[in-house]
């Protein structure tokens, strides 16, 4: 996975393997025009993020991050 | 490019034209710096590069207070948590289980630096990329760990 500084990161897993059960203190969204549109268009992204701001849980959005879910 | 093996989340959040750093567990907020603006105007008008401009100018002014810090972070680094301010009460939130949503594009340089928190005499020289950040609603935070420690997953959404 290329970041918007062309950092190369490897992801651990991918969306679709985080179970719905899974419950995190925090999920962070990091910024990035580029990443966030395609957050914004991924079903389980918003899914995970509005799920686990129901259960009270905190969701963390930096920058440009925050538009995935401007409605919580 | 950058291949990434040790992760250090860093964040920093500006609230009410001020600008704050989490570096201390005791004393929560160990710095506050004066800022330019909020975050209301970043998206979609011309001030977005003003305001990158001025996220610059902080950023610099934070990189002398994260260097006068320094022995306080490496010490932190220690622990084995996820420290976080929620809302403006400066209430600490102490996470053990976070997740890194990342996909391409994301803006790698707003939650990871790159060295080896192994090496402590790098801690000196790699605070390189700090940004500002907030968190919408009147939610912010402050977060700081290893990746092997706290963050669980770091997830791609690429599909």
């Amino acid at each position: 996975m290329k970041c918007a500084q062309d950092t190369v990161i490897v992801p651990d897993i991918s969306i679709t393997e985080v179970s719905t059960d899974d419950k995190f203190d925090v999920v962070i969204v990091p910024g990035g025009e580029k990443g966030t549109e395609l957050m914004e268009k991924n079903l389980a992204v918003g899914n995970l993020l509005q799920q686990h701001y129901e259960n009270g849980r905190l969701v963390a959005a930096i920058c440009a991050g925050k538009i995935n879910r401007n409605d919580l | 490019m950058t291949e990434i093996k040790n992760l250090l989340l860093i964040e920093i959040f500006f609230d009410e034209n001020r600008l704050h750093l989490s570096v201390d567990e005791q004393k929560k907020t160990e710095g506050t710096l004066p800022i330019y603006f909020n975050d209301e105007s970043f998206l979609n008008d011309g001030r977005r590069e003003k305001k990158r401009k001025c996220d610059g100018a902080a950023a610099a002014r934070v990189l002398r207070l994260v260097d006068e810090m320094t022995h306080s972070y490496s010490l932190y680094t220690r622990e084995h948590f996820l420290y976080s301010f929620v809302e403006r009460k400066n209430t600490m939130f102490t996470s053990k289980k976070a997740l890194l949503l990342l996909a391409n594009g994301s803006e790698e340089s707003e939650v990871v630096i790159t060295l080896d928190v192994n090496k402590q005499n790098q801690l000196n020289q790699k605070f390189e990329m700090i940004y500002l950040s907030s968190i919408f609603g009147n939610r912010f935070f402050v977060v700081r760990e290893l990746k092997s420690q706290l963050v669980q997953s770091m997830v791609t959404v690429n599909h």
